[in-house]
């Protein structure tokens, strides 16, 4: 199992690698000048020459990518050109919402997908299955920025019961902190809860079926112990998969859900980050997601070699 | 006899005690307006808070709270001695000679004198787009005694005063310590010590500046208008959210986390009209719609061309597409508007409001236009901008003229049409508020802005605008700018389309709130 | 084909229902001109944020344009732009998934790499590509393809891999068939049936997406409708036109959902464990 995760965590090296390069040529090909954004509609010629060199964008290209990497790999991400601060702190600082958000809309996502998806498969070609199956199927049909759009309007703006949008962190808010997370949990939920209930009722038809469940039924074990020890637990691998690949799709969510709901996360950051060319933040943003995604499929295949020990060790 | 006098007495008495009570009521209701923090939401964040070292106008929106100049203008744009005491201008327009108030303190408890105004004024000559146009025509600023400056000039430069106050972008010159210039150079500087009602208190890039009441706040004897004259500092605290979404803002007053929201969808004023905490603040037009020309590109550096597109524009039905609601926009086609000294009433007069599709195709064909498609260049982040270009590209099209848009985020557009060729039409929001002709934002001389325009005509502008530079009196001056005008009309190098109005809004328990050009906070108080 | 044949047999009310949907809406973009006689994108600002009338069955916009008008070209759009993704798609990831899984020397750079590149959730990477190439109907496409491609990839490489060792393949190679002709005539063939299913899926992802994107500001260019431009334009007037986000939104979930449907449906049909499922329970019954 050691040698397992070290091979593992040895292959994340490359991938990061990749991810850095493409995330530092993609971030130097955009259009659109850091500099003049900077200094404004009128700015002249020599103040913008003054502020390239001052910002050391003056350099060859791949002179600045070696010492940016050089720099990465020591944790220095440089400096945001409009943060006035250093953007690993920026980062870490801008982490607590949206790692609120994406583990409130998770936890939502996965209870009430789970339970959708069990609902579902018990009550196969039921009134209960279609509906499960319809309402998943609405989960990953809908725009998550237009539902966003529909909550802010109905519950905040008509209802008033949430904020429409904004955010007071949890050191100064307490627990109020969340009335602003709860429609952009629930818009990002949306969508997971759907792809989770699917993904659910499927292995667990698939489970059901199986010879062993057979037997369990044969031997006269309860419906329920049948459904919830045998079914479930080994139906739980695919579903976990489908959990941890599409954390990455929650994350991107987030850069769009926080966009709308203007809170302050990661997310917005990014988004903020590419319309005025804060070149250093979209690196780093783009590198965290990049890296949040393979730990998180680390996880996922480890619990898969934890829970099924056919392929443990190789 | 004696009764009457006791009757005196107590009617004096009562008199007295009665007129003791109402003081009191008057100083304690003026009393009361003090306090609170009143939490502002603004719509663009800005990269730091030096305003010699941007263009970025909001900038000096907000530390206008912080820092002062040596003049303001006030309500009706009269230039008016700030920090300065008085001031002489010698008879050839070269020598100007500003004395200082005495006894205003500076944030670090000194006292403002010469020295700070000289450093200060020493950087904005630097790196302040207003200074660099000053420069080249100046000589040199002298001490005479602690509160007394010289200014000296090479040349005769008519709008010096004009643009020390200018509110345009970040034109405006203000007085920092001096200690403070020192230590940060030409640097951006993020420790701010000025004279303002207001100190600097903290600042999270993206989200929030707080201001703090200066206690020891020195303020003008002249009377509070706009800008200029008594400032009183009556809120303890001020925040600036920077709240990128108008809805959010529009939520943010509506429920009372904010008590004024800038910049609100103009098409929601009927709902805040009907909401009794709301006040609408209708900012007269201090905005024109500007269609700027790639002047070095065919088919616009023919002067045919340019002309033919304001014949080609139905501008009332822009001013619906661009704005909307009428109230808020109104079609003027001099640079200054109506009130302003230098407006000028029958500026573009045969052209301007023309819709003259058939003529603007003859001018199109004299131009020799070849039927390349237009390219018009616009940002995403503006409305006036987006849907304006939207709008002309429709109209165009409608009398068969091939137009490409190209709409894209700040930083591309910016990048592009600083380039001399690629695009044709460009739209700008201008400040219309200009106490100067001389210092309008783009200024279109030779190669001047973004314009690209350099020919017989751009040297014939230059020469007007020289002229005008030198000329001191103020009558002269204006025929001038009559002649600019008409030149201006005539060659098109770029012109504006219709003047509009911002909305803000604020909470109805903000009281005595001013809408000016820049929304600002002193004079104000919360209920 | 097989696909028809299979049909045939299971007749599923999945594949049924959404191709019904798609065709109405196939019918409604391309019929659109004679459905309407607005220009969807003639300006009438003078008329501008009409409620929905006899007129204008969904009202007007901020320019006086008709809504109705704009969905039905804006389906056209959204719908042009998910098959020309799916399209690319199928083919990069075609060429690069057989590449990897006919080709064991090249498969482990070429995993890395598509490792790396999912690593990005899709949107950003085509946030990214559609900021630098700038807005525009092609540009859009070609970024979503990019996003969407690894995968593709992917699911044809272990595809391939499954095939290829099969013995009538090895018999085929034995008897000194080309590789062209064996990836041809035996792979893709065979691997036809996920490659479906997954295109289905990228469609109306790329639906999704392409909508994001013009919320985002980098989709496709104005004044060309786009159910998602109209989303994000109509999100200024929400609260006086709220016509002006509701009915494009609606068309957006109409086109994604009656896709995932289909989907789901070639799924069941295709996928050869999941039919084994079927039976076996119809035997039990």
């Amino acid at each position: 199992m050691r040698n397992y995760i070290i091979k593992r965590l040895l292959l994340l090296v490359p991938i990061i690698l990749i991810v850095a390069v493409i995330a530092f040529f993609i971030t130097n090909l955009m259009p659109g000048d850091p500099v003049r954004v900077i200094l404004g509609n009128m700015a002249t010629e020599s103040e913008v020459a003054r502020l390239e060199q001052s910002l050391g964008l003056d350099q060859p290209l791949i002179m600045r990518f070696f010492r940016w990497l050089a720099n990465i790999i020591k944790g220095d991400f440089g400096e945001s050109l409009y943060l006035n601060a250093p953007v690993s702190e920026v980062l870490f600082e801008r982490l607590r919402p949206t790692l609120f958000i994406a583990v409130m809309a998770e936890v939502m996502g996965i209870t009430s997908g789970l339970l959708l998806g069990i609902l579902a498969a018990v009550n196969h070609r039921k009134v209960l299955d279609q509906f499960s199956i319809t309402l998943s199927l609405f989960g990953i049909s809908i725009p998550s920025f237009w539902l966003a759009l529909m909550l802010m309007f109905v519950f905040s703006v008509n209802l008033g019961w949430f904020p429409v949008s904004g955010y007071e962190p949890f050191t100064e808010a307490g627990f109020g902190s969340f009335r602003y997370l709860i429609l952009p949990a629930v818009t990002l939920a949306f969508m997971q809860a759907g792809l989770i209930a699917r993904m659910t009722r499927s292995a667990m038809l698939d489970t059901l079926k199986q010879d062993y469940i057979r037997t369990a039924k044969s031997k006269g074990l309860s419906r329920k112990i049948i459904v919830f020890k045998h079914a479930l637990k080994n139906s739980m691998l695919p579903v976990i998969t489908v959990i941890g690949h599409n954390f990455a799709v929650l994350l991107g969510g987030t850069w769009i859900v926080e966009t709308i709901f203007v809170i302050p996360g990661t997310g917005f950051m990014a988004i903020n980050a590419i319309m005025r060319r804060d070149i250093p933040v979209i690196q780093a943003s783009i590198i965290f997601v990049a890296v949040i995604y393979v730990i998180i499929n680390l996880f996922v295949d480890l619990s898969y070699a934890f829970l099924n020990p056919k392929i443990r060790y190789h | 006899m004696r009764k009457e006098i006791k009757i005196t007495a107590v009617v004096v008495l009562v008199a007295l005690v009665f007129s003791l009570l109402l003081t009191a009521n008057v100083l304690a209701q003026e009393e009361d307006r003090y306090g609170g923090t009143l939490n502002a939401a603004f719509q663009m964040s800005v990269a730091h808070l030096d305003s010699d070292n941007s263009t970025d106008s909001l900038i000096t929106a907000m530390m206008n709270h912080v820092y002062e100049g040596l003049f303001e203008f006030d309500e009706n744009l009269n230039l008016t001695p700030h920090l300065a005491e008085s001031y002489q201008v010698g008879e050839d327009g070269l020598v100007y000679e500003v004395k200082l108030r005495e006894n205003v303190k500076l944030h670090n408890g000194q006292t403002m004198d010469a020295d700070d105004v000289i450093a200060s004024f020493r950087r904005w000559l630097e790196l302040n787009n207003g200074g660099q146009l000053v420069a080249p025509y100046f000589d040199q600023v002298e001490k005479i005694d602690q509160f007394n400056i010289r200014f000296k000039f090479a040349e005769a430069y008519a709008p010096f005063l004009n643009i020390l106050a200018s509110p345009v972008s970040n034109q405006k010159f203000v007085v920092r310590a001096e200690e403070v210039v020192d230590e940060f150079g030409t640097d951006v500087i993020d420790r701010h010590v000025g004279t303002g009602p207001y100190k600097y208190e903290e600042w999270v890039p993206d989200q929030k500046l707080v201001l703090t009441r200066f206690e020891d706040y020195t303020p003008s004897s002249r009377e509070a208008s706009f800008f200029a004259g008594k400032r009183t500092a009556y809120l303890d605290e001020i925040v600036f959210n920077f709240i990128p979404d108008a809805q959010v803002r529009v939520s943010g007053v509506q429920t009372g986390q904010f008590h004024f929201a800038e910049e609100v969808p103009r098409d929601q004023y009927p709902l805040f009209e009907a909401n009794q905490n709301i006040d609408n603040v209708i900012i007269y037009p201090d905005r024109m719609s500007m269609l700027i020309y790639n002047n070095a590109e065919a088919p616009f550096d023919n002067k045919y061309a340019r002309q033919a597109i304001a014949y080609a524009l139905d501008f009332e039905e822009l001013g619906y597409a661009m704005i909307g609601d009428p109230q808020f926009w109104r079609l003027e086609s001099a640079l200054h508007e109506e009130g302003n000294p230098w407006h000028v009433p029958d500026a573009g007069e045969g052209i301007y409001g023309v819709y003259d599709p058939e003529k603007a195709k003859e001018l199109l064909d004299q131009a020799g236009y070849d039927g390349d498609p237009i390219v018009i260049l616009s940002g995403q982040d503006n409305q006036m901008e987006r849907q304006g270009a939207i709008a002309i590209q429709d109209q165009l099209e409608e009398i068969g003229i091939d137009v490409e848009l190209q709409l894209f985020d700040r930083p591309t557009v910016v990048e592009r049409r600083s380039k001399k060729e690629g695009w044709h039409i460009h739209l700008s929001p201008f400040i219309k508020i200009v106490p100067d002709p001389q210092i309008h934002q783009g200024w279109t001389g030779t190669n001047k802005w973004i314009s690209n325009w350099d020919s017989e005509e751009s040297r014939e502008m230059d020469q007007i605008f020289a002229e005008m530079l030198r000329e001191v009196d103020q009558e002269k001056r204006y025929e001038i700018m009559e002649r600019m005008q008409s030149k201006l009309w005539d060659s098109v190098p770029y012109f504006n389309i219709l003047d509009y109005s911002r909305l803000h809004i604020k909470r109805a328990e903000l009281k005595d709130f001013k809408g000016s050009w820049q929304p600002f906070f002193w004079n104000t108080y919360l209920e | 084909m097989l696909f028809l044949k299979k049909y045939k047999k299971y007749e599923h009310p999945y594949i049924t229902t959404s191709i019904i949907i798609l065709i109405l809406l196939a019918f409604l973009s391309l019929f659109a001109p004679v459905l309407t006689d607005y220009n969807p994108v003639r300006n009438d600002a003078r008329n501008r944020l009409q409620a929905p009338s006899r007129e204008h069955l969904l009202g007007t916009d901020q320019f006086g344009r008709d809504v109705f008008t704009r969905i039905l070209y804006g389906i056209r759009t959204s719908m042009g732009v998910g098959l020309a993704v799916v399209i690319l798609t199928v083919i990069f990831g075609g060429v690069v998934g057989i590449a990897a899984g006919y080709y064991p020397q090249l498969d482990k750079i070429v995993m890395r790499i598509l490792d790396a590149m999912m690593a990005f959730p899709g949107i950003i990477i085509a946030i990214s590509l559609a900021a630098i190439w700038g807005a525009g109907k092609l540009n859009i496409i070609l970024a979503l393809s990019f996003a969407y491609f690894p995968k593709m990839a992917r699911i044809v490489r272990s595809a391939v891999i499954s095939i290829k060792d099969l013995d009538y393949v090895d018999s085929a190679r034995a008897v000194g068939a080309k590789d062209s002709r064996i990836i041809f005539k035996y792979i893709l063939k065979n691997s036809a049936s996920p490659i479906m299913v997954q295109a289905t899926f990228n469609f109306a992802l790329a639906i999704l997406d392409e909508a994001a994107l013009s919320f985002l500001g980098v989709g496709i260019m104005p004044p060309a409708p786009s159910l998602g431009a109209m989303v994000t334009d109509a999100r200024t007037y929400m609260v006086v036109a709220p016509w002006l986000i509701l009915a494009p939104g609606i068309m957006i979930v109409l086109a994604v959902l009656s896709l995932n449907l289909l989907g789901d449906g070639l799924r069941d049909l295709l996928d050869p464990h999941l039919k084994n499922t079927l039976k076996n329970r119809e035997v039990k019954k």
